[in-house]
């Protein structure tokens, strides 16, 4: 499978004998990764904080697990889902207090991108999430399906729904 | 226009353009040690064997080779107060409640003593409860943790939170994440009356119960003290997900009739699934068009036969919904499209069953195309579409469906995973029906293609053409 990271598999070898090789790889995975898979979430969440929050959260956890997580052919697939289950759970307190309303995207961009994002946000989420781990993340469908451990068809249908629906809500925008 | 490209950019452009606070992975990994101290302190705290001993203890041996805790359920085992003491020692936490169906082996009491331990983690972390309208978190109590361990291998926890006076108990149930080792909340159907939600957090009086071939679920609830009203439903775990319950009946009164009642749940009239009866179904006629059964309340109310109401109305929604999938084992369903020249008529995508894993991890089955006639119950099967294999081009999806007139369809049907598409006119049954304009036509070089070739009619930008020059504008379905 291939690796949207970029980074190498570690080595569980040189985890198990070489502790402090862990650090410096961990430390070098979340260097690498903690922006990016944060930028993913907010897209998906439209919430930059929670976001950095959740994704932190899933370092947490990587870093606990790192033996492990670390030689998995993408160790940001498993942070994300982490992080995205952390993040789901905050928002499901929160919509008790915010009557469940995914906060504004608060950011300044060009208009026509604006315009598309606005589309997304209005996605069911599931589907925003599949747009935004292929799209921005640039993740193969395998990666997506084992990252969400969903099936691929599952990730096919959802992109292809998003997709739809994304080109009706801006036809209608142009229109009106 | 909507292209990859333009999604890709605006995507890129808003994670430009956000700031994070920056990162500090020192600071994670204190924490990230700090937690693990933690954890292999109970772990070697004398816990785990305290456990197994009480387990043993009250263990009823089957002849098949599984064990039942019989009384363990209302009995607390070990209160957990070495837990507490960590980041937060104002959620105090008992563990109570653990049986189990499976075989008792070493696995099976490891696993639930790791989901108590994961429990107590995250009820550190707050993670578990609801805390309830407004309300503060750190007043919530977790009072009860039922850890369940089915024979189907799957282990839930099922909590019960206190969050303050005046807020309702809520309950939540968690599975063990294998790959993250962490807990994930289980959706729930939930059932209003009229439109099944997923939650999380449950109220009422919510029992897991598990045998040998099924794990299910049942949830009470009275909507006030009165008992005059409220629901009571039952689910089943999805064996396919395998990842929450599915709503399997629901029983009811929905409207408070403001009285004292002496109606138990047992009485309350069946919801969900609206009542059908099979033996309706008359058999496919010669021209294909079968009788539906459809529920008496569907049916006494007319309900579905209003083209007005079919795609804003959630009773109509139900009724359609529960009366065309009442013997199909459909996993999606779509409303394409609505006609009404004085009967309603419906124009129905479903992607019907499974039939087996044909590798690469994803089941391929078929989807089909019906029409459903609302003014006389009747369907007709249009066209099946059978998904051979996801990586050939003839892997097919019906994108766009919708009438041209009361007997011809218009389809626009997609391959290369919704990279290419042609569009067909189709009577009633199925058959092609001749559109010399048709600038889109089913290539006639499909059978040969490939997923390694990329010849396609026309890409994906085109789709929007289409959409505007063969199908009614986006406006004119959104105000059926």
């Amino acid at each position: 499978m291939s690796d949207p990271s970029g980074s190498q598999p570690l080595s569980t070898t040189n985890l198990e004998t070489h502790p402090l090789d862990a650090v410096s790889s961990f430390e070098r995975f979340y260097r690498e990764e903690r922006d990016r898979l944060a930028g993913g979430l907010a897209a998906s969440l439209g919430d930059a904080s929670l976001a950095a929050e959740a994704v932190d959260e899933g370092m947490v956890r990587a870093y606990q697990r790192w033996a492990k997580v670390g030689t998995y052919d993408n160790p940001g697939g498993w942070v994300y889902r982490v992080a995205r289950n952390w993040a789901i759970s905050r928002l499901r307190r929160r919509r008790f207090v915010s009557d469940g309303a995914v906060p504004e995207l608060a950011v300044s961009m060009p208009p026509a991108h604006r315009e598309l994002l606005a589309g997304l946000r209005n996605l069911p989420e599931p589907q925003r999430q599949v747009v935004v781990l292929k799209y921005l993340l640039g993740w193969s469908q395998d990666d997506i399906a084992r990252a969400l451990k969903i099936r691929q068809g599952t990730v096919k249908s959802r992109l292809s729904r998003a997709l739809k629906q994304l080109r009706i809500d801006l036809k209608e925008e142009d229109v009106r | 226009m909507t292209s990859e490209e333009e999604l890709t950019a605006a995507l890129h452009s808003f994670r430009d353009t956000v700031e994070f606070p920056a990162g500090d992975p020192a600071r994670l990994a204190k924490r990230g040690r700090r937690r693990q101290r933690a954890k292999s302190a109970t772990i070697t705290g004398g816990l785990a064997v305290g456990l197994v001993v009480v387990g043993i203890g009250v263990a009823l041996n089957r002849t098949d080779g599984t064990t039942v805790i019989a009384a363990a359920s209302s009995v607390p085992i070990t209160t957990m107060a070495e837990l507490d003491d960590r980041e937060n020692p104002g959620l105090a936490s008992t563990v109570v409640g653990e049986r189990s169906a499976a075989p008792l082996s070493e696995t099976t009491t490891l696993n639930a003593l790791d989901m108590r331990q994961l429990v107590a983690d995250q009820v550190v972390a707050g993670d578990l409860c609801n805390s309830g309208d407004g309300g503060d978190p750190s007043d919530v109590t977790i009072e009860q943790v039922q850890v369940l361990a089915s024979p189907q291998g799957v282990t839930i926890a099922n909590v019960t939170c206190a969050p303050g006076a005046y807020q309702p108990t809520s309950v939540a149930l968690f599975v063990v994440d294998e790959e993250s080792e962490g807990l994930l909340p289980v959706p729930v159907d939930w059932f209003d009356g009229e439109q099944i939600s997923s939650e999380t957090f449950l109220y009422g009086l919510v029992d897991l119960n598990e045998d040998a071939d099924q794990l299910s679920l049942s949830v009470y609830v009275r909507y006030r003290g009165a008992g005059d009203c409220g629901m009571a439903m039952t689910h089943l775990w999805d064996p396919d997900e395998n990842s929450g319950f599915v709503l399997e009946t629901a029983h009811g009164v929905i409207e408070c009739p403001d009285e004292i009642s002496p109606t138990t749940a047992t009485d309350w009239p069946q919801l969900y699934p609206p009542v059908v009866d099979p033996s309706n179904d008359a058999p496919t006629g010669a021209d294909g068009w079968t009788n539906l059964a459809v529920s008496p309340a569907c049916d006494a109310e007319g309900l579905a036969r209003r083209a007005d109401d079919v795609r804003s109305n959630p009773k109509v929604m139900a009724c359609i919904e529960s009366t065309l999938l009442a013997n199909v084992d459909a996993s999606q369903f779509w409303i394409e499209d609505v006609i009404d020249d004085g009967k309603t008529t419906l124009v129905v995508w479903r992607a019907a069953k499974f039939d087996g894993d044909f590798g690469l991890g994803t089941p391929w089955g078929h989807e089909e195309i019906h029409v459903t006639e609302l003014t006389t119950w009747t369907d007709k099967l249009v066209r099946r579409l059978d998904w051979e294999d996801p990586v050939e081009a003839d892997w097919m999806y019906a994108y766009r469906i919708e009438f041209v007139d009361s007997t011809t369809l218009q389809t626009m049907i997609g391959w290369h995973q919704g990279e290419c598409y042609w569009v067909d006119r189709l009577d009633l049954d199925g058959n092609l029906v001749d559109d010399p304009g048709n600038p889109y036509p089913r290539p006639a070089t499909l059978d040969e293609l490939s997923a390694d070739e990329s010849l396609c009619v026309f890409g994906i930008d085109d789709e929007a053409t289409i959409l505007a020059d063969r199908f009614r504008s986006p406006e004119a379905l959104s105000s059926l």
